[in-house]
């Protein structure tokens, strides 16, 4: 037995890693025209709402490509999990890694409107199709169906994606909610939000919504919303320390390979 | 006296079908006997051996009618486990048999399914390791031994338990001569103080005649029991000593070398014959400086040999002694750590310039035919010619469309030989070729080998078996730590061996090697 | 016997704890790492060379699963995340095919069997002859090819494999039949069994069963607690954070590299 297998095996983690590196910051395009196709994005933390206006780049998106173009558009952090089929994170809520439902009960729920009020989806983000003018929402909290987990405010798309600029207004700009079950926070600035926030009370959204906001606020956000990273010490420790030990594992191995190698074979008749 | 195994009324059919294998069998052993299982390959000894402890038809299938009955027990009402207390089983291949990993281990596993205590386990596995000349070897591991040290292992393993009879198929077949005396010594013993009952198989007549007391005979099924002289002569076979007593009507039929001295001083013999020496080819093979071995050890040191065409060349020693590493040598499989090995001029081709039939014949077989396999080798050689010729030559044309694996041991050895002899390579060949062969096998083998020689080529086997190398071979080497020893005509080398001396030999004295040389002398 | 040997049950204790860490993560850091102890665990304590070769052959079985499991992503969208994650998938089934692949190269499986209780037996025997078919296939393919090659018939991989296959299945077959039918008759699971020479439980081996559990305690706790990232991000890919803590965890695997040297 040869280090080989080994060797190749580090080899190929080696290579890929740098290939797959994350383009979480990546630079956005300029916002979208209000012309064109676009769908609303209403996304509620508990401690921020946000309304984002997305241009489409087809005539149908999935829900989870809808959240890819806020992101490209509007700045909006997101994370997707499962291989790419559920949302774990929307700005900066929601656990960190691949699985997202780590924070259970606490979870995103889907919500849909096609113009009859919302309704909780039970498809997944990336099966569902986003046409022009539909609403899209996520609500995190708790609560497996609909009637249990939290719902978005009532909204139309022209509440959210109103014409020429695509960022959200105040939603207190904006035809009051029709009914009565508004969210909370959905027209109070809730200030509860987190301290790296630049813009205490012009409204809960992310991103520069108009050139006038704050620049800082989009690195700080980004920063934010990676968080810091559990276990102490960063990405780089432990990568260092387990780089320092497969090597130590590796050279122990050969070596002792080699010592054994000059093994007794099997006798002759 | 009672009896320690019965067989009533037996017939049994494999499930291939075809004829039976046990035909209305009928017969009763005693206990404490001594008892011989002797017949042509095919004829039903393995499948008797395994019916004493169930294994037929409880494992193999088949229509079985009759009864068996061993140590009081019906083996159709009891699965063999059942039976493990009173009957121990050592079958063809004792490496099939191994479940642990080291040799006392395995010794002693017998014992820990039949709930012996501690104790007695240990006590019991020092005698048996003590018996059988186990104890340098009593914490390697199975998988690292010599065929000859698994067999002694495997019987170890199976006299441990001990049971109160031991079915043994052909339990020398991979032991030296001294070896294999050594374990006959062992069972004999075991049968006269302790009363143990042994029946064992084996074609290596001239091994076992002079130890067992009564005789199951073998022919097509059918079974005749009696005392050993008066089944063998009834099969017309027996050891060499037995043959020429037939030959030269000595009544009673002698069995042992000391039987047959008492005959033979009477006859007044002439010169033993000169081996006729006809010339010799170019050298075919060239071994100089050789050395090789595996990791651990050196199997052969220093090692200079030329074969010749046209010679027959028996490589003998005790086990260890290099003999089959020479011939992987040879064969252009195994490397030298130094030295020079040359057949037909080049470093050796295996399949091409030498061809090698090895110890586990069986490898060889993958074909459904008997005919496939010959057919493969020639296929592989770019051959378009007829299988049949090779088959003809070893006598197994009856066989052709036959599948391998329902043929009997000996059977399928010769299957092998017929495969690696369609290489037509210049140098055959042959290790340990006798495993499984009856008589009649092993003279059509014979007539074979020299048949072989006779055109020019050579052939040299690594083998055990005396009388074979009496009967074969223009020249002998003897082998012994690696290094030649002896080297020479066989009368000589045999002749002046205590050991590997021919019965002929030890009877008739220096120059007397076989049956043939003897009748035609006396006649 | 070594008094530095290892009991058997501590080596299944390693397995388990080792294929449970696998199990929940599909960081490659920490599965990498987990294929450099399962190596070097190997490579102190392989116990000859059929067990040698199969664990090559584990090795080889766990890449062509990463290869089969990353190619998968074919079947759906094609883009950088969704092949990170199936590569990430294969990868932790490919991490638990090593690790019990070295646990069929150390470990005896008959032994094994030995310690099962009665009413176990039959299945344990099966499960052991199950364990030694691999290394006893593997040899087989070796004896097989050498047979062939003194033919003149050379065995090149992929060719001859298929008309070689079936033999070396058949082979392999019967090999396990008569080893069963061996172990039948000489009286396996009539009832009452003693040992000979009970493998003793020894200080290794007590160190390997602490440190393995402390190693699946971690990656339980950071499952359950959720103090460290188990799944990295693959949508959008970041780099992975590798805890520290596990990092150290995982080392504490390699410990039986460390110990108990077999003997002979």
């Amino acid at each position: 037995m040869h280090p080989r297998p080994v060797a190749v095996a580090l080899l190929v983690g080696a290579v890929i890693t740098p290939v797959t590196l994350p383009a979480v910051t990546g630079a956005a395009p300029a916002c979208a025209a209000a012309t064109g196709p676009h769908a609303a994005l209403v996304i509620e933390t508990g401690d921020r709402d946000l309304r984002l206006c997305v241009a489409l780049d087809a005539s149908s998106v999935s829900g989870t490509h809808l959240i890819e173009l806020a992101g490209e558009q509007q700045h909006l952090a997101y994370a997707f999990g499962s291989g790419g089929q559920a949302v774990c994170r929307l700005a900066g809520t929601g656990p960190q890694g691949d699985d997202c439902f780590a924070d259970y009960p606490d979870f995103w729920g889907y919500w849909r409107n096609d113009g009859g009020g919302w309704t909780w989806s039970s498809t997944g983000a990336a099966s569902t199709s986003v046409d022009d003018g539909d609403l899209e929402a996520w609500v995190w909290g708790s609560g497996d169906t609909g009637s249990t987990h939290g719902r978005p405010p009532a909204l139309t798309t022209a509440d959210v994606c109103t014409a020429p600029s695509p960022a959200p207004t105040a939603p207190s700009s904006s035809a009051a909610p029709p009914t009565g079950a508004s969210d909370a926070g959905t027209t109070s600035p809730t200030t509860t939000a987190s301290p790296s926030h630049a813009r205490p009370s012009r409204g809960p959204s992310d991103g520069p919504t108009s050139p006038a906001g704050s620049t800082a606020s989009p690195t700080l956000l980004a920063a934010a919303e990676q968080g810091a990273p559990p276990g102490g010490g960063g990405p780089g420790a432990g990568l260092f320390l387990a780089l320092a030990f497969g090597a130590a594992l590796a050279a122990g191995g050969w070596l002792r390979l080699r010592a054994t190698r000059h093994r007794p074979g099997m006798g002759g008749s | 006296m009672s009896v320690a195994l019965r067989f009533e009324d037996v017939t049994f059919t494999y499930p291939e079908g075809g004829r039976p294998a046990l035909d209305d069998v009928a017969l009763a052993i005693p206990e404490g006997s001594f008892a011989l299982a002797v017949g042509p390959t095919g004829s039903g000894k393995s499948t008797l051996l395994r019916a004493a402890n169930g294994l037929v038809p409880q494992f193999s299938g088949g229509t079985f009618a009759g009864r068996v009955v061993v140590e009081g027990r019906d083996t159709l009402a009891h699965p063999p486990r059942r039976l493990a207390d009173v009957v121990a089983f050592v079958g063809q291949d004792p490496g099939a048999s191994f479940v642990l990993d080291r040799v006392e281990e395995e010794l002693a596993y017998g014992m820990e399914n039949l709930g012996v205590d501690a104790a007695h386990m240990r006590r019991r596995v020092e005698e048996t390791l003590d018996l059988l000349d186990l104890v340098p070897l009593r914490s390697r591991s199975v998988r690292t031994l010599s065929g000859g040290e698994r067999q002694r292992v495997a019987i170890a393993a199976a006299l441990a338990a001990g049971p109160r009879i031991l079915v043994l198929d052909e339990p020398t077949s991979q032991l030296d001569p001294q070896g294999a005396e050594d374990v006959l010594a062992a069972l004999q013993r075991l049968v006269h103080d302790h009363g143990m009952t042994v029946l064992l198989a084996e074609h290596r007549l001239e091994r076992v005649a002079g130890w067992v007391d009564l005789a199951l005979g073998f022919a097509g099924g059918r079974v005749r029991t009696g005392p050993p002289a008066d089944v063998l002569r009834e099969l017309g076979t027996g050891p060499p000593v037995s043959r020429i007593g037939a030959i030269a009507g000595w009544d009673p039929l002698p069995l042992t070398v000391r039987e047959a001295r008492r005959f033979a001083g009477t006859a007044p013999m002439p010169e033993p014959p000169i081996a006729a020496r006809d010339g010799l080819g170019d050298p075919v093979a060239e071994v100089r400086g050789l050395r090789a071995g595996y990791a651990s050890a050196d199997a052969i040191r220093d090692l200079d040999l030329v074969v010749r065409g046209g010679e027959v060349v028996a490589v003998m020693g005790r086990n260890g002694a290099g003999k089959s590493t020479l011939l992987r040598v040879l064969a252009g499989v195994h490397p030298p750590s130094a030295g020079d090995v040359r057949v037909g001029g080049v470093a050796p081709r295996p399949g091409v310039d030498a061809a090698l039939c090895p110890q586990e014949a069986d490898d060889l077989l993958f074909n459904d035919s008997v005919e496939a396999e010959v057919r493969a080798t020639l296929v592989a050689r770019g051959e378009t010619g007829d299988a049949g010729r090779w088959l003809d030559a070893l006598g197994i044309a009856g066989l052709a469309t036959r599948h391998p694996r329902d043929l009997s041991a000996g059977q399928r050895l010769l299957v092998a030989i017929a495969a690696i002899a369609a290489t037509d390579a210049a140098l055959l060949l042959l290790d340990e070729p006798t495993r499984g062969l009856d008589t009649p096998s092993k003279d059509r083998l014979v007539g074979f080998i020299r048949r072989h020689a006779g055109r020019g080529n050579a052939v040299v086997l690594a083998t055990h078996d005396v009388e074979l190398a009496a009967a074969v071979a223009t020249r002998v080497v003897m082998l012994a730590g690696g290094e030649r020893i002896a080297d020479g005509e066989p009368a000589a080398v045999l002749g002046d061996s205590r050991v590997f001396a021919p019965q002929m030999t030890r009877v008739f004295g220096h120059g007397w090697l076989t049956v043939e040389q003897v009748a035609e002398a006396i006649a | 016997m070594n008094a530095r040997s290892i009991h058997p049950a501590a080596w299944i204790a390693w397995a388990t704890c080792a294929g449970t860490v696998a199990f929940l993560t599909t960081d490659p850091v920490t599965l990498l790492l987990l294929w450099g102890v399962s190596w070097f665990v190997y490579a102190n304590h392989r116990s000859d060379d059929d067990h040698a070769r199969s664990f090559r052959v584990f090795v080889t079985g766990a890449v062509v699963a990463v290869v089969l499991r990353t190619a998968l992503v074919f079947f759906g969208t094609i883009s950088v995340a969704n092949t990170a994650f199936s590569f990430l998938e294969g990868f932790r089934l490919g991490t638990i095919l090593v690790i019990f692949g070295t646990f069929n190269a150390v470990t005896d499986p008959f032994g094994l069997v030995r310690m099962a209780p009665r009413h176990f037996h039959e299945p344990a025997l099966a499960a052991a002859l199950a364990l030694s078919i691999a290394p006893r296939t593997v040899a087989s393919v070796g004896r097989v090819r050498e047979a062939q090659r003194l033919r003149g018939l050379t065995v090149r991989g992929a060719r001859s494999l298929p008309a070689l296959a079936v033999p070396i299945l058949e082979r392999g077959m019967e090999e396990a039949h008569a080893l069963a039918e061996s172990m039948d008759a000489r009286g396996h699971g009539r009832g009452r069994r003693s040992r000979y020479r009970p493998q003793p439980w020894t200080g290794a081996s007590s160190a390997i069963v602490a440190t393995a559990g402390c190693a699946a305690a971690a990656f339980l706790s950071a499952s359950a607690g959720g103090w460290a990232v188990l799944h990295p991000q693959t949508s959008p890919l970041v780099w992975p954070e590798t805890a520290p803590i596990l990092v150290v965890a995982v080392a504490l695997l390699a410990v039986p590299g460390l110990l108990g040297r077999h003997a002979g």
